[in-house]
């Protein structure tokens, strides 16, 4: 037993911080990535050209007629029309229970269907790594993402007792003194971005509250699954309908949007839904994205043959779930406009370099006694982990990113593979350290994430028409930003690298 | 360019808030005495302009995407200055 409080939340925080704490680096990186997730979607597939913004009333006329020629009267039909930013391309889908779901996806300015692009993962993977890791089935995974959140949270609030001065100390940093170098940095990160960590880890556990506590539901409604999703769809403002068998013709898509006008913002349409299309029944659902931070999306339900007003809800009328919608709302960050993206990408990157300055703090502290037992397995596995992911990851996810650009492009099973080559190099660089001295293993892998990292927009440029050049005379700025990211972080690991021969020059 | 002028308030800001530390202060005027006074000062014209930027961007921004943008600013501004300090009194 400890003997003072703040000596049993220093060993909470040592070891619920460590035990995990690779798994946590790259649930922090893939989620860092994924702020960015529609923008490499679009990268990861260079033979598609977004174009210029189009109306969407054009748009959902273009979906329209495909779908009345190829699913007349599906259960459901969903319209994505191309918008501001999550919907990329112009999206037509129907749904009929027991069947197979049909979409195509158009070129919202000439109406014409896009051609099959190369089969890819892209940003969606990644963003979805961090909450369903990879490999593992989607119900567990999601579990141990959860246990992992509530660590990592316990690792903010004992971190916070045990930093002693956190306002005296909030400046400090003094570098080329190793440990207290490395515990300098870690509390440096961790206190200047600690409103980020404190509500991403927090508006985390909140996305797990019904998996984790599923007695919420079951108190109120029993066991009866179908019951309890009933009872979401009715709080999230569904309005039930069935089919009634006779076919009525509807009123044109176009009618809807126009009647939404006055109310919705139409440049950022998230969907329209119509349900049982062409039936006497039918109603239509036309939905914005959030641009709110309360992740509420405004919509307008009509009746889909005189287009009369059904109901219309512009903003949450649940106070608790406008609490917890905020939360969740600020975790995902969609209502972020460029800027604030950018923000919360280096703030994600703080998050992840606080876990990586504390587990090299964890090595550095005990450096006497690994240098008196070097072959202890322990210390090899905790260095070797790491090495392989502190610095290895990066470098696993340039290799998907170059993977994206090399695999053959009718391969089968693509997307998995790209994954496939993400996770290989991510191995390899976990198995290296084990062969080579701490040091050298620190340097090479540092210099071969450089050079994955740089080859990107090399690559890019060779296998595409969309190199740096190309996209910046087009001003096609989510083609450069994605090579210049590259080429940037190739030049912090090349100065890195560059740092750390210097010193093992000097024999630091 | 008003995130812009928000982050030099931010890193004014904390660069005051540092100067009104006894340890900070010595660092980097290591020629003047460190008086209570001026510390308190330091601390208060932090804080003023801490709060200018807040108001600056939520009033511009709205609550919401004002207070995001203003703490991940505020990280970025911290950050500038914790690690400044050791290179600007390097001798």
């Amino acid at each position: 037993m400890q003997s003072s409080f703040r000596q049993s939340m220093t060993w909470l925080h040592t070891w619920a911080g460590l035990v995990f704490c690779w798994v946590l680096y790259f649930i922090f990186i893939t989620g860092t990535v994924g702020y960015f997730d529609t923008e490499i979607d679009q990268w990861m597939q260079p033979e598609l050209h977004r174009g210029k913004p189009v109306e969407a009333v054009k748009q959902v006329a273009i979906a329209e007629a495909w779908l009345t020629k190829h699913a007349p009267h599906a259960d459901e039909w969903f319209i994505f029309p191309r918008n501001k930013r999550e919907t990329l391309y112009l999206n037509a889908r129907a749904f009929t229970k027991g069947k197979e779901s049909i979409e195509q996806s158009f070129n919202a300015e000439t109406g014409e269907p896009l051609a099959k692009a190369r089969e890819t993962g892209g940003g969606e993977t990644l963003y979805r790594m961090h909450y369903v890791l990879h490999y593992i089935p989607g119900k567990i995974a999601y579990r141990l993402v959860g246990v992992m959140t509530f660590l990592m949270f316990l690792g903010l609030i004992t971190g916070i007792i045990i930093h002693k001065k956190i306002f005296a100390d909030f400046f400090t940093f003094r570098p080329r003194k190793f440990k207290r170098t490395w515990l300098d940095l870690h509390n440096l990160l961790s206190v200047t971005s600690l409103p980020f960590q404190l509500m991403i880890t927090y508006s985390g556990l909140i996305f797990m509250l019904t998996t984790w506590m599923p007695m919420i539901g079951i108190a109120s409604y029993g066991f009866d699954e179908a019951k309890i999703r009933a009872v979401f769809a009715e709080m999230q403002g569904d309005i039930h309908v069935t089919r009634s068998g006779t076919i009525t013709k509807m009123l044109p898509m176009s009618h809807f949007v126009n009647a939404a006008a006055p109310v919705l913002d139409l440049n950022d349409v998230r969907h329209v839904k119509v349900k049982y299309p062409n039936d006497a029944n039918a109603i239509v659902r036309v939905t914005i994205n959030n641009q709110t931070i309360d992740r509420f999306r405004a919509n307008m339900v009509f009746n889909a043959q005189d287009g009369s007003l059904i109901q219309q809800q512009l903003s949450d009328p649940i106070p608790p779930s406008v609490v917890s919608n905020t939360f969740l709302g600020l975790h995902e960050g969609l209502f972020a406009g460029i800027y604030l993206r950018w923000l919360y990408f280096i703030s994600g990157l703080l998050g992840a370099g606080m876990i990586a300055t504390g587990a090299i703090f964890w090595v550095a502290k005990r450096q006497d006694k690994i240098d008196a037992s070097p072959n202890h397995f322990g210390y090899k596995l905790v260095n070797a982990l790491n090495i392989g992911t502190i610095i290895g990851l990066p470098a696993a996810v340039g290799a998907y990113f170059l993977a994206n650009r090399l695999l053959p492009i009718g391969m089968h099973a693509r997307a998995e593979w790209e994954v496939h080559c993400m996770f290989i190099v991510w191995l390899l660089a976990i198995i290296h350290p084990g062969l080579r001295s701490s040091k050298q293993a620190w340097f090479e892998q540092t210099c071969i994430a450089a050079i994955i990292l740089a080859a990107i927009p090399i690559v890019n440029a060779i296998t595409t028409d969309r190199g740096l050049f190309n996209s910046l005379q087009q001003q096609d700025w989510v083609f450069v930003s994605v090579d210049l990211t590259a080429i940037i972080f190739a030049i912090i690991c090349a100065g890195a690298a560059w740092v750390m021969h210097k010193r093992q020059g000097q024999g630091a | 360019m008003l995130l812009l002028m928000i982050l030099a308030i931010l890193i004014i800001a904390c660069a005051l808030l540092s100067l009104s530390m006894q340890r900070h202060f010595k660092q980097l005027l290591p020629k003047r005495t460190y008086q209570p006074n001026i510390g308190r000062a330091l601390k208060c014209l932090g804080y003023l302009a801490l709060f200018l930027a807040a108001y600056l961007i939520t009033d511009n921004k709205g609550m919401g995407a004002g207070l995001s943008l203003f703490f991940g600013l505020f990280s970025l501004a911290a950050l500038v200055v914790a690690i400044s300090i050791p290179y600007l009194t390097k001798k």
